[in-house]
């Protein structure tokens, strides 16, 4: 059976039976996909939380820097790698190859030329699409192990679903611009909206509406349908409530954006995995998957420092400091991450749908 | 078609010829800068030695014998002045010819008012507003490059009488601005009054000036481009568009509320378009996409995308076949 075929779920609103698992439920293993979605985020929380020495060390913070080389950055080189490894790839999206990086670089030399007026909000637009593209990526990798694992969220499951995980984006998002102050991020500091304190109020009811229906539609589905609910298809949704939403634990904030990429590299790891099988027409084996992951992760990092240390120093030369042209090359880089990512990993096109059933065990030759 | 381009191109310039900033004076970054220390916030100034050489050079010798202690904010007018006097400092000023070498009293001028009457001591005021009838009288010495809002503030103080605060608002100190000093004052000044230099709405209108040649070039090729491109690039416009007010009202610092929970709700929704931005175009060829072909192309993506997920099953089954266990259906 195509996995493509089988992952072509029409998500119409009507309730189905389940589908049968298009293939393995997880990408490795369930211990190590549940850490990796959010299982390890969620342990180090609860680690904060119960000691806050731990969660106030200097450590974390420069832990957490370190990690950036190794997972954060490359996992934005790795979006870019996706796009622009071949030219079947750039061709199937040239807007996105072609128009976005023009005027990601557009905005960024208007950074340049007005510093005090463009570049605040350029950072400012950066910082608040970043949260909504993490809520992007949580529901999307909740909707691909509700594929894998046979369960189908459609109709006001899926609404509610979506609903509760943007509007915990949302409700950290509109609390952060209560009031009017600056922020600083690198060297550029920039404002808040001044949204009225009823706003995020307004928002955190209905993010408890929409949990609580969510709640509701999966209980009846239960009843219904005789359903058990693949515990890893929630994982995503209650991780990104705890990153967004729930209290404060020292500075665990800093190691939210290394879960997001963590995320991330598996599933681009899975699919480069599968895909690479098919361009090099090679034959699952373990070594194939060594070689291919070290290839791989090699071309991610060198890309990361390419992007993320190379770009912001050059952009240094151009009468601005390293401190303002590092928050403008990363709010573009970024930005320019979003788009891709949107494109490249959307799940209605089969393209992108259809390598997202491989698994560690197939491609290793162990299936 | 190259009449609407060139339309368009006049219209981009025209825009352009209307944003363009009319904005204080800024003084060369050889001019020497100072900090003036007030009960309400530090104002960096920097001098302007080439629009009134002999007052700045007395102003530096009064300044360097730490003369301007113990001044005061005299009268206020919000939106207009703030006038400072007292300190042994100013009666150097005293006497001294009106200068204006390069600009008058223009936004964000600090300037010297000498009456010339006996027993008045020379006022420094800053002004708030372009004010071209104060230049006959009104010597700029320097122009306020940050603290905008510290004087806003002390300019705001409710008065009493002849526009005298009700508050006591002094002047704890005036002394040269360290490097550092400068940097801070001003980065902090970059994130309060962004578009007070008069870029924000410059970029702005650019900006808007972009997006409306982008938006042409999609009206003009449309047809070559075909829908879905089309609807793309469109929704690049829109971003673009809606970024331009973004930097036009500074990220809703001087906007309501209201405003800022618009341009919120605003961002969001640009978000949740920029969703929709370019399904793949599975055309290869080159050739150009027509409308109504891309349902078939599509079908037929579908069948190559799958190409390397039949390989592995091709290949598994290969093998299954050869060590004897069952392939997979």
């Amino acid at each position: 059976m195509s996995v493509g075929a089988a992952a072509g779920v029409d998500d119409s609103t009507r309730l189905r039976p389940p589908l049968a698992p298009t293939t393995e439920r997880y990408f490795v293993n369930a211990p190590v996909d549940a850490l990796v979605i959010g299982g390890a985020s969620l342990l180090l929380y609860a680690a904060f939380r119960f000691r806050p020495a731990l969660a106030s060390s200097p450590s974390v913070a420069s832990i957490a820097a370190t990690l950036v080389w190794v997972c954060n950055y490359p996992h934005f080189a790795s979006t870019n790698y996706r796009l622009y490894h071949s030219r079947a790839s750039i061709g199937q999206y040239p807007l996105t190859s072609y128009v976005t990086p023009l005027m990601v670089t557009a905005a960024v030399i208007s950074c340049y030329l007005s510093p005090n007026g463009v570049a605040p909000m350029f950072v400012k637009l950066y910082l608040l699409w970043s949260p909504y593209h993490f809520s992007g990526q949580t529901l999307g990798i909740t909707l691909v192990y509700a594929r894998r694992t046979g369960f189908v969220i459609d109709g006001w499951l899926r609404r509610c679903l979506t609903s509760f995980i943007f509007l915990t984006f949302l409700v950290e998002n509109a609390w952060a611009e209560v009031g009017r102050h600056v922020n600083p991020f690198y060297g550029v500091q920039y404002p808040t909206l001044g949204v009225p304190v009823w706003l995020p109020q307004l928002l955190t009811k209905l993010m408890w509406i929409a949990l609580a229906a969510t709640i509701a539609l999966l209980m009846w589905k239960i009843a219904n349908a005789g359903l058990r609910i693949p515990l890893i298809i929630l994982l995503p949704a209650f991780t990104q409530y705890v990153w967004f939403v729930a209290t404060p634990a020292g500075q665990f904030a800093y190691m939210v954006p290394f879960f997001h990429s963590l995320q991330y590299l598996l599933i681009a790891w899975s699919v480069q995995l599968k895909e690479g099988l098919g361009e090099h027409r090679r034959t699952p084996s373990v070594r194939y998957v060594w070689t291919e992951s070290s290839r791989w992760m090699a071309i991610n990092i060198a890309g990361g420092y390419a992007l993320f240390w190379m770009l912001p120093h050059l952009g240094s030369h151009f009468g601005q400091p390293l401190v303002f042209s590092t928050a403008v090359m990363l709010a573009g880089i970024q930005i320019h991450h979003f788009f891709v990512d949107g494109v490249i990993w959307r799940l209605h096109n089969p393209a992108a749908r259809s390598p997202l059933s491989s698994s560690l065990r197939a491609v290793s030759g162990r299936l | 078609m190259r009449r609407s381009l060139a339309a368009v191109g006049l219209t981009c310039l025209g825009l352009l010829m209307f944003a363009t900033p009319c904005s204080a004076y800024t003084p060369p970054e050889t001019d020497p800068r100072i900090v003036i220390d007030t009960s309400e916030g530090k104002i960096l100034v920097a001098l302007a030695p080439e629009n009134a050489p002999q007052h700045v050079k007395e102003f530096l010798i009064a300044l360097a014998a730490g003369d301007f202690e113990g001044a005061g904010v005299v009268r206020v007018a919000p939106a207009f002045y703030a006038q400072v006097v007292g300190g042994l400092g100013a009666a150097r000023l005293a006497g001294l010819p009106v200068e204006r070498l390069k600009v008058g009293n223009v936004r964000g001028a600090l300037s010297v008012y000498d009456s010339g009457k006996p027993g008045d001591a020379p006022t420094l005021m800053f002004v708030l507003v372009k004010s071209p009838q104060l230049d006959t009288d009104y010597t700029s010495i320097g122009f306020v490059e940050a603290g905008r809002s510290v004087l806003q503030q002390i300019a705001g103080t409710p008065t009493v009488g002849d526009h005298q605060p009700t508050k006591t608002i002094t002047i704890t100190g005036i002394h040269e601005a360290t490097p550092q000093e400068r940097a801070i004052l001003r980065q902090s000044e970059a994130a309060i009054n962004a578009d007070d230099d008069g870029t924000s709405a410059l970029a702005a209108v650019f900006i808007v000036a972009c997006a409306g040649f982008l938006a042409a070039l999609i009206s003009a090729f449309y047809h070559r481009l075909g829908k879905q491109r089309a609807t793309s690039l469109a929704l690049v416009v829109a971003l673009v568009a809606f970024f331009a007010v973004w930097v036009a009202v500074g990220g809703g610092r001087h906007a309501s509320g209201l405003a800022g929970v618009g341009l919120f709700a605003g961002a969001v929704g640009m978000f949740r378009l920029m969703g929709r931005f370019e399904r793949p175009t599975p055309n290869r060829s080159g050739r150009v996409t027509q409308p109504g072909q891309l349902a078939d192309r599509e079908s037929n993506a579908e069948a190559r995308i799958d190409e390397p997920q039949r390989h592995l099953e091709v290949v598994l089954a290969q093998r299954d076949a050869t060590t004897g266990r069952f392939g997979r259906t």
